[in-house]
């Protein structure tokens, strides 16, 4: 698949940041409260929040938890979801018509408001974020994989492969799945983005990651109340949102094009 | 049997199919609810009594028939802090959301049919309308907010902070609830408009020398509509929970608040409630749209599907 270069561009602008301001010498929740809401300066790039946290290392601290979780989620979902589309699609019958249920059944919800009921039952935290939003997004997947492996099934290579005696599962893995891989890896990329803001809007609603944890939902938010006086302790995180998610779209447009012909 | 008919009864499945996810959702969450409300001091004699009342002590399945039927008499149980109606708080709090929700959609329409129409007409407008498209999406709306607050508030002083009562209270949230939405809306027209150029009867018109205006009006529109018009009732979604989020920033009691307030109180009854409301809402939606649809494309309500 070919990456669009400029969306890279934008993508690494956070990312090169992220890993060099990781380098400055305060923890990610050291409080100090005799350095609080001082404005960015030499010693404090982005300044610091309320309670006197460096805000630039907090902001690259959250932009790699962001993306871990984002990366975590995708590979979860991209994983159940092309294997229960897979065998949905390829076994058909009774198996098919329950998965597919299950599926209308999930994607009758908004999604983010599927996520957000489970981490408003279950808490917030790390993995609770990654179960929560993995609970609905394998649906894509399966949906897609599923396409696909309903019209292989009736290919001749398939069919032949089962006369000379290949299982059922040597099948799948080695007809089916490496058709199917290729539109799912698009999908993964296609939908990074959406995991990223989700996540971010439910720390910023305060349900997403716990504090002493820094995310850049849950900064931005810190910083509400301090718009005023100390708007950097908002803008910073949010700036780096921005461009993660501008250049995952950006990056995305290319691997799109390229999917169209499904 | 006809098409509306066997859409509503779809619907209608899907609407059971939702009350019963959120039913299970809350019970098979690791944390005892009572529990949770009472506290960890709560006496055994308190917990009972909560149990009972609020019917958990009972098998699960008549836990579920009682929910149903609660559910088709509009009753969505009680409010454990303030032992009000679920539907009565629910119905208090929903004018700022509709609000807000109405005239985001004007804008959202008001900014991307323009912007998509001229972007598939004129090649001078792609560049503006495909960088709106990605800024648009790209921007969170809660740093968004925010800023525009800090703007036009605070500096400007054109627009109040936040809160309700007057239509400028509604402009700041709704550009930055519509901002993303009718990003997304853009690039569909556009993107719509275009397919349809793609296709054999569009060179045919042209090559029989109708006029491209009269082309446009009378064949381009009407099939780029169909995508266009899904895409609009699936931004339902987007729109009620995006509105959760924009109604935090901008201080607004509606739906969104009700429900991050119920979270962070565990009163469970109005979280299971608001968060069946808002997917029955986004299931009517679509159901609505469907029915459009068969109004707008005669071969969905003569042959079935269109081919997707």
């Amino acid at each position: 698949m070919k990456i669009r270069k400029s969306g890279l561009f934008f993508l690494l602008i956070p990312l090169v940041l992220s890993l060099i301001l990781l380098f400055l010498p305060y923890g990610y929740s050291k409080i100090n409260l005799e350095q609080r809401l001082m404005p960015p300066s030499l010693k404090h790039p982005f300044g610091t929040d309320s309670l006197g946290r460096d805000v630039a290392k907090r902001t690259a601290v959250a932009t790699f938890i962001s993306l871990s979780i984002a990366i975590i989620v995708v590979t979860i979902t991209g994983f159940v979801g092309t294997i229960v589309g897979t065998i949905s699609g390829y076994t058909g019958g009774a198996i098919d018509e329950i998965l597919m249920r299950t599926v209308d059944l999930l994607l009758a919800f908004p999604g983010f408001l599927l996520a957000l009921s489970i981490v408003a039952l279950m808490g917030g935290g790390y993995w609770n974020l990654i179960f929560a939003l993995s609970f609905s997004g394998w649906t894509s997947y399966a949906r897609l994989s599923r396409g696909v492996s309903i019209k292989l099934r009736e290919e001749d290579f398939v069919k032949s492969a089962r006369v000379i005696g290949a299982s059922h599962f040597w099948i799948m893995l080695h007809h089916i799945l490496p058709h199917v891989f290729p539109l799912v890896r698009v999908q993964a990329i296609l939908s990074l983005a959406g995991i990223v803001l989700a996540e971010s809007s439910l720390s910023f609603l305060g349900l997403g990651l716990q504090p002493p944890i820094p995310s850049l939902g849950g900064m931005i938010d810190d910083g509400r109340a301090f718009i005023f006086g100390a708007p950097w302790i908002s803008f910073f995180p949010g700036l780096f949102l921005f461009l993660i998610i501008m250049g995952m779209l950006l990056t995305i447009e290319e691997a799109n094009s390229e999917a169209s012909f499904s | 049997m006809s098409y509306v008919l066997k859409r509503l009864i779809y619907g209608l499945i899907t609407l059971w199919g939702a009350a019963t996810l959120v039913f299970l959702l809350l019970r098979i969450t690791p944390a005892d609810p009572v529990e949770l409300i009472l506290g960890e001091n709560a006496q055994p004699a308190q917990i009972q009594e909560l149990r009972s009342e609020l019917g958990l002590d009972r098998p699960i399945y008549i836990q579920y028939i009682t929910y149903l039927k609660g559910l088709t008499r509009a009753d969505l149980g009680r409010s454990i802090l303030s032992r009000e109606r679920v539907s009565s708080i629910i119905l208090s709090h929903l004018s700022p959301t509709i609000y807000l929700a109405l005239i985001s959609i004007i804008f959202t329409v008001f900014i991307s049919f323009p912007l998509g129409l001229l972007a598939s007409l004129h090649r001078r407008f792609n560049l503006p309308a495909s960088f709106f498209s990605t800024f648009g999406l790209a921007i969170p709306n809660f740093w968004l907010g925010p800023i525009l607050i800090l703007v036009f508030s605070v500096q400007l002083r054109l627009f109040p902070v936040s809160g309700v009562g007057s239509f400028e209270h509604y402009i700041l949230p709704a550009v930055t609830l519509s901002t993303g939405l009718s990003a997304y809306l853009t690039r569909i027209i556009k993107k719509s408009l275009e397919e349809e150029k793609t296709k054999g009867y569009y060179l045919a018109l042209l090559s029989r020398g109708f006029s491209k205006a009269y082309i446009f009006r009378k064949h381009l529109l009407p099939n780029a509509m169909i995508p266009i018009i899904t895409v609009i009732g699936l931004q339902t979604g987007a729109l009620l929970t995006g509105a959760i989020v924009t109604e935090r920033i901008f201080s607004i009691p509606g739906i969104g608040s009700l429900l991050i307030k119920a979270v962070t109180q565990r009163d469970y009854p109005v979280v299971q409630g608001v968060v069946l409301f808002i997917s029955s809402i986004y299931i009517l939606t679509n159901l609505f749209v469907d029915l459009i649809y068969s109004l707008i494309d005669p071969r969905i309500r003569v042959g079935g599907k269109v081919e997707d």
